[in-house]
């Protein structure tokens, strides 16, 4: 395991995505120190800022100390191994991630997990604006994975999402699910407005009544089958799932009509079926 | 009571396990029963298919009572077509159900839900749920929720043993307490009616166009007028077969099958029926079952 405390007090926002498991992964302390970041406009070398220190063996355990919220990019694109950061995270945490898995105990910026693909982030306190979105320009945002936050998130969450899943323990802002063609997003608080705007397909969950477009057609309530077998999968991420969010029923919206049309909110109603 | 030195022969299947969940047990049995009917030999059935056991609600992926069931064909093609048929028409059909592979371990994947899907006429919903692909297929009652591959392995078909008796009531005693006993052990079913078969069949027929006919050795009508195998005293006799994905599974459930059948009064004799090891490579010799002591 290896643990970075950062040494200098960040002036300038960093880019390292130098801090992944898949770069460590087989290095010594002393190539790790060589790798390079971007220190603003300048390229710096990781031992300039942050003080490296083998605490156990294998270097896919990557432990960092503090607060590293101007710090982008860490944990980009990695496959395997874990990234705790026991304090705040910058921007594009996880980004196209693919597998492993990262903890944040503190805060987190925007795009988180954008264009993830697979393994799994936790975030104990809240995360900012486009978790597990697609970049401008792209097509798809999060084709993967499971994102869990404990807190609140902010805008555009699960935009472009195809795959995957993220939960939300804490309010969402406007657009959560804008734009999905797949995948689901769990929402134990509130919801901003306009969900799911310009949905495809995909599947937002909504245990509290959020205000929805009126391109949003109630179809029915039942209590899904798919609900019962995913709720209890997801359990083991310990999420506030009571027996009444299996069980209870729940009101579909189809939507958005104004885009394909084939997406839902399921909004639940509680009680037993 | 005697137990002739002789052996069962049985032969290489194909199999998969499914685990049937519905709202309640009275909705799991009726998809259960529905799913494993016709379905007692591959002679004209396609598939020979079973309950396997019932699963508790907390043991279920959607926390709800379920039932696994076994379903064995002679080859890969043959079982993916009647676990098509029977999904499809058997459980998709049955209110409330939902319907999961539940073979961990499997040489092969086959296709079913990706398949059923289409029934959905286009909004039919993919979703993963750890790791595992399910299709959601909108029916008139809500939604049928169905694994999209199934696990698939080598099973041993044609399990058996033969119950000869003073009277038809006392071997049909016997058979019903060995076809329970065998309950008890994992990865078996006994796919005939009760888990007995009361007409075992010998291969061909003095007809070429049948491929299998009665077993005339063991008709207690024919003894005075075929070469039969029915000791004098014998007036009914009774099988049971046993299918199972591995070798040692079918071995126990047969041998705990004759234990509880040889514990009702007026059975004279154990028995089993093979092809002189022609046409199976499975051989279950009786006497071994009980090396160590019954």
């Amino acid at each position: 395991m290896i643990d970075l405390k950062p040494k200098v007090e960040f002036k300038v926002p960093v880019e390292a995505e130098c801090i992944s498991p898949d770069v460590f992964s087989g290095k010594s302390v002393e190539e790790l120190k060589s790798l390079e970041l971007w220190w603003g406009n300048k390229k710096k070398k990781l031992a300039d800022v942050f003080n490296i220190e083998q605490v156990s063996e294998g270097t896919e355990e990557i432990v960092i100390t503090g607060d590293v919220s101007k710090v982008k990019h860490v944990g980009a694109k990695m496959s395997k191994g874990k990234v705790v950061i026991e304090g705040s995270a910058g921007m594009h945490l996880g980004r196209e991630m693919e597998g492993g898995e990262i903890t944040v105990h503190g805060n987190v910026g925007d795009w988180l997990g954008a264009e993830m693909k697979g393994g799994l982030i936790r975030v104990k306190g809240n995360a900012r604006n486009l978790v597990g979105s697609g970049y401008r320009g792209s097509k798809v945002g999060m084709k993967g994975g499971t994102i869990v936050i404990e807190c609140n998130a902010g805008s555009e969450v699960g935009e472009l999402m195809r795959r995957g899943t993220i939960a939300i323990l804490g309010k969402l802002g406007t657009l959560t699910g804008a734009l999905m063609t797949g995948g689901s997003i769990v929402c134990f608080g509130n919801i901003g407005e306009k969900a799911g705007a310009g949905m495809d397909r995909g599947t937002i969950i909504a245990f509290n009544r959020p205000k929805l477009l009126p391109t949003f057609k109630h179809s029915c309530t039942y209590n899904p089958t798919f609900i019962r077998a995913f709720l209890l999968g997801l359990k083991k991420y310990d999420l506030p799932i009571k027996k009444e969010h299996i069980e209870g029923l729940y009101d579909r919206y189809s939507g958005d009509v104004a885009a394909l049309g084939k997406g839902e909110i399921l909004v639940w109603k509680g009680g037993k079926t | 009571m005697e137990i002739e030195d002789t052996f069962a022969e049985a032969f290489d299947m194909v199999a998969g396990r499914l685990l049937i969940t519905a709202k309640n047990k009275k909705w799991v049995l009726h998809a259960a029963n529905t799913t494993t009917g016709f379905a007692t030999s591959v002679i004209a059935c396609g598939a020979e298919v079973g309950i396997e056991n019932l699963v508790r609600a907390k043991e279920t992926p959607d926390g709800r009572p379920g039932v696994n069931i076994l379903i064995l064909a002679m080859s890969e093609k043959t079982l993916e077509d009647q676990l098509m048929r029977r999904v499809g028409q058997c459980i998709m059909t049955c209110p409330t159900t939902a319907c999961f592979n539940n073979l961990e371990e499997g040489e092969k994947e086959i296709n079913i839900g990706g398949k059923l899907r289409f029934f959905g006429d286009g909004y039919q919903i993919a979703k993963r749920i750890d790791g595992r692909r399910f299709w959601r297929i909108p029916v008139m009652e809500g939604e049928f929720l169905v694994e999209e591959k199934f696990k698939i392995r080598k099973a041993v078909g044609g399990g058996n043993f033969l119950i000869l008796g003073r009277d038809a009531d006392c071997v049909l005693e016997a058979a019903e307490k060995a076809v329970k006993a065998t309950k008890g052990v994992r990865n078996v079913i006994t796919p005939f009616p009760g888990g007995v078969v009361r007409s075992g069949s010998q291969v061909g027929s003095k007809y070429k166009f049948m491929r299998a006919s009665t077993n005339i050795s063991y008709c207690p009508t024919l003894r005075s007028v075929v070469k039969s195998k029915i000791p004098k005293g014998v007036n009914s006799v009774l099988e049971i077969v046993i299918n199972g994905l591995d070798e040692e599974s079918v071995g126990k459930a047969t041998k705990v099958g004759i234990e509880e059948a040889c514990s009702v009064d007026g059975i004279k004799l154990i028995s089993a029926g093979n092809y002189g090891g022609k046409l199976g490579k499975h051989l279950f010799y009786l006497h071994k079952l009980f090396e160590g002591g019954r």
